[in-house]
């Protein structure tokens, strides 16, 4: 059924397990412990945990939001299961009371098969690391909600439940933030895509991309978890690697993904740090 | 009562606890099937002459198509199981005696129906 839970954890096994966490990855969200399958139930689970984790030790407000929804098609549903998942969402609030909204989100799920480093582990450690900059901004003039979308690879799932009851609590959204493959520049350009209507968001990453001198390619994706939130008549931004240019990640998908690069990726999160910041803290 | 009754009640029985559970989460579809078949049913068991067997095959239809469908995605899976992780952890063994279910209920309904239920009218 719809609607969020908090899994029940006690403090102290919580406050334990954030200890192991912090002790294990040598601080908030080392990037290696989101390399990994995460397909399956218990594997997304066992990210989902993660993530909050990681999120929490970044000092914000953390909560997974499991979900039982209907199939992405009404025909599966007369011969399959509902879909269920965990979305991780996390609340960073203006400094002063604020009725405008950012949302920043990857989806943190991989197609079985794949250890999902670069699909999308990068996102994930790039909307974690966003929540630690964005945290030490002394005034923020909107509310930003981070989240890690559970089923991006098996129909955006978990960012579509987030849409639609984000749509239905009737709340304004000022504009969402996808962040989908960071890690991979094979041609060593430096490059990064991408798809923002345009406007006042495009022309913040077009700024940020000007003051960092990297090139910023305007490009067009149909799919990924933004597309849940256009379709709901959101402003919603893609950012990812240069997927175009003939430099797409040959690992994407497979076995083989394994490796971000690392330089890279801190470029990338770094633009779109610049580009909210402007947004927030004008 | 006789094997095809039972599969009969059984098939109903299944569809009403999925139509239930889908509508509490927003989807009507399997409703949507279960009202077209207890239409179908009762209209057949009121009618006089051969509309019962005719209703019973047209829901043994159903199921049977329904069953075709679940082994599809079996058969499917078992060659692919990448294409969705979902459909892949659906396939538990609850899942593979539904799709039993479905197809002999449906081919037992089309081949040989149940007798009309005796309906008391008031
Ligand atoms: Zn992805």
């Amino acid at each position: 059924m719809r609607g969020s839970i908090v899994r029940g954890m006690g403090v102290g096994a919580l406050a334990t397990l954030l200890t192991m966490s912090a002790s294990a990855t040598g601080g908030t969200g080392s990037m290696d412990s989101f390399i990994g399958e995460r397909a399956t139930q218990s594997q997304r689970a066992h990210a989902a945990l993660q993530i909050e984790l990681a999120l929490m030790n970044a000092g914000l407000e953390s909560e997974q939001r499991a979900y039982r929804v209907p199939n992405i098609h009404w025909a599966l549903d007369l011969i399959m299961p509902p879909q269920t998942g965990i979305n991780v969402v996390a609340q960073l609030p203006a400094s002063t009371p604020s009725e405008r909204n950012i949302i920043i989100g990857a989806h943190y799920d991989t197609v079985p098969g794949s250890p999902g480093a670069d699909d999308n582990a990068s996102g994930t450690y790039a909307a974690i690391e966003l929540a630690e900059r964005l945290s030490e901004l002394p005034v923020r003039n909107t509310n930003i909600t981070f989240v890690l979308f559970d089923a991006e690879e098996d129909g955006a799932v978990g960012s579509n439940v987030f849409a639609a009851e984000w749509l239905a609590s009737g709340r304004p959204m000022h504009s969402m933030h996808n962040i989908d493959m960071l890690g991979y520049d094979g041609n060593g350009d430096g490059v990064f895509d991408l798809d923002a209507p345009n406007g006042p968001v495009a022309d913040a990453y077009l700024a940020a991309a000007d003051e960092r001198g990297i090139r910023l390619v305007r490009a067009n994706f149909s799919s990924s978890d933004h597309v849940s939130f256009r379709k709901r008549g959101f402003t919603a931004v893609f950012l990812s690697e240069n997927l175009t240019d003939g430099d797409f990640n040959k690992a994407y998908h497979s076995p083989k993904d394994t490796v971000i690069d690392r330089a890279y990726m801190e470029r990338g999160i770094d633009l779109a740090a610049g580009a909210i910041e402007a947004l927030v803290a004008p | 009562m006789s094997g095809g009754g039972i599969l009969l009640l059984l098939t109903l029985a299944l569809w009403a606890w999925r139509a239930v559970d889908y509508a509490l989460i927003g989807s009507l579809a399997p409703l949507g099937i279960l009202a077209f078949g207890a239409v179908t049913l009762g209209l057949g068991a009121l009618a006089k002459g051969r509309w019962w067997r005719s209703a019973v095959r047209i829901w043994g239809t159903m199921m049977l198509l329904a069953g075709l469908a679940r082994a599809g995605l079996s058969i499917a899976l078992a060659f692919d199981p990448s294409v969705s992780i979902h459909a892949s952890e659906a396939q538990t063994a609850f899942y593979h005696a539904a799709t039993a279910l479905h197809l002999v209920a449906g081919i037992w309904l089309i081949v040989r129906p149940p007798e009309r239920p005796a309906i008391t009218r008031i």
